[in-house]
């Protein structure tokens, strides 16, 4: 299908602008997408990939310097997985963090993972991320002058210290 | 159990329930190996090496009462692949590819797992009517005893680490499918889901493409998956379910009291139809059946023998040749479901 707007190039994206409380649906290309401002998309099933493709390349500036890192565990390069539109492996996450960056905050609005923590190897993480709450809890105690119940999150914090897992015995 | 009677089990999320809207909910939670690269950069053996493990994990579930049994697509025909494309256990790009591939199916389509998609395992839950939080509830139980035997690559600032970007994080994908006639009548669906669109979750229709969704089913989903925990997905997804529920009564109700007449016409008129037609096409079938539905759904309309779902799904093209066992060309196609749906609306 071709850009509604430029009719020249094949349309890669299906947009849904809304626009005084009505909303239209068009079909667009990567440079006639990059123009259009402030809307609210869905993914057309079959452009997945190309729109994947584009959003890379939004953010890709790798592609134009000389020499790239390529991952250790795959050996993709961030053009390589630009081209595709999907990452090689799980090492490419660390690898091109930086480039990755920009495009997960496009995606899903900015943030860190707050989902689930997988129970076998995430063990160690679970147990930290119990004791930074029960710390969080323990200031607000002590500002809040209940040195009693403070007591016992404190006993609960070094319970955790002591296991393996906890922070202290992580460094 | 034997293949063809697995495949034409009667999957669970197409059974009737007391949601007149929501036809079936669906979870999907996205999980890699650790130890191989995502499925697109796999070479024979290593896709071979993926399947094997996992497929060994998922068939060792038997104490825990999920029955889920392996099958490679490989040894499946193109019509087989197609039912379980129609039945929405398969993904259309699972079944269009080749190499080491397969998916794990529970006797009753509860759980379908892919293996080998676009990431090595697809883990979902399809449930009928809005039960979002219970399919959630299924996926994580089985994901964890998976996550016992399999090392899924994971990070803690990213969470589960998908192939695609838009996977990453809580690798879950949440779904509502949607029966829509009432705002498609009244003419103020693209306004609602629109609307819809805003709020972070992504619109489609279900059969057909873009606007022209045939049928009137919709399906909406989540588009984040990371920065947000699976329960704010859920119940985010949950809230704005219950809202086009009610704007899509509101809006039966508005044709009841302005246009009853042209309504009972409407559905009756598709009764009818179904009733005696000689000949049907796939679109024109899931048109009548989408009236027929609202009807019913309304009490207007005596109740068929066989749901809705039920009816939509056995008419595609590659259900109703698995159910008559031959291969048949469209026009053959066109008489045999009409004779298919004279005998089951009775």
């Amino acid at each position: 299908m071709l850009c509604q707007h430029c009719k020249q190039q094949e349309a890669i994206m299906q947009l849904f602008i809304t626009e005084n409380g009505n909303t239209r649906e068009v079909y667009l290309c990567e440079s006639c997408a990059k123009k259009t401002q402030e809307v609210s998309f869905v993914f057309h099933p079959a452009i997945v990939p190309e729109f994947l493709q584009a959003l890379f390349g939004f953010n890709s500036t790798a592609k134009d310097q000389p020499t790239e890192t390529a991952c250790p565990k795959c050996g993709l390069s961030f053009s390589q997985i630009t081209q595709v539109g999907k990452l090689g492996c799980s090492a490419c996450y660390a690898t091109f963090e930086t480039q990755l960056e920009p495009l997960l905050r496009r995606v899903h609005g900015g943030g860190q993972n707050v989902g689930k923590i997988p129970a076998r190897r995430g063990a160690t993480l679970i147990k930290r991320m119990e004791q930074r709450k029960l710390k969080e809890t323990l200031q607000a105690l002590i500002q809040q002058e209940a040195f009693e119940e403070a007591a016992v999150v404190r006993d609960q914090i070094r319970k955790i210290e002591q296991s393996a897992g906890g922070e202290k015995s992580d460094s | 159990m034997i293949r063809k009677e697995l495949l034409l089990q009667h999957s669970a999320w197409m059974s009737e329930t007391d949601s007149p809207v929501v036809i079936s909910s669906r979870v999907r939670l996205a999980r890699n190996l650790e130890d191989f690269p995502f499925p697109h950069g796999l070479s024979q053996e290593g896709a071979a090496q993926v399947e094997k493990t996992v497929a060994q994990v998922l068939t060792d579930t038997e104490g825990e009462k999920k029955e889920l049994s392996y099958t490679p697509l490989a040894e499946l025909n193109s019509i087989e692949q197609q039912v379980l494309i129609e039945k929405h256990l398969i993904s259309p790009s699972l079944g269009g590819s080749t190499g080491a591939r397969g998916v794990a199916l529970a006797p009753d389509h509860r759980y379908a797992v892919m293996v080998n998609e676009e990431d090595h395992l697809r883990i979902q839950v399809l449930l009928p009517g809005n039960q979002l939080l219970e399919s959630h509830r299924l996926a994580t139980a089985l994901d964890d005893l998976l996550e016992a035997k399999l090392d899924f690559a994971y990070r803690e600032s990213q969470g589960y680490l998908t192939a695609c970007p838009t996977n990453v994080g809580t690798g879950l994908r949440a779904s509502v499918m949607v029966h829509l006639p009432g705002l498609v009548i009244t003419k103020q669906v693209q306004q609602v889901l629109g609307a819809v669109t805003r709020l972070g979750l992504a619109v489609r229709g279900l059969y057909g493409e873009g606007s022209q969704a045939f049928g009137h089913i919709f399906q909406v989903s989540n588009q984040i998956t990371l920065g947000k925990s699976e329960e704010d997905i859920l119940t985010h997804l949950d809230a704005v379910t219950r809202q086009i529920v009610e704007h899509e009564l509101q809006a039966r109700e508005l044709l009841r009291q302005q246009t009853p007449i042209h309504l009972e016409d409407k559905v009756w008129r598709a009764r009818g139809t179904l009733q005696n037609a000689r000949l049907l096409s796939s679109e024109d079938a899931i048109h009548l059946l989408s009236h027929d539905r609202l009807g019913t759904d309304m009490g207007l309309l005596p109740k068929t023998k066989d749901c809705f779902a039920t009816l939509i799904v056995d008419t595609r093209p590659g259900c109703l040749q698995y159910i008559l066992d031959r291969e048949l060309d469209p026009s053959q196609r066109d008489e045999e479901r009409a004779r298919l749906i004279r005998e089951r609306i009775a």
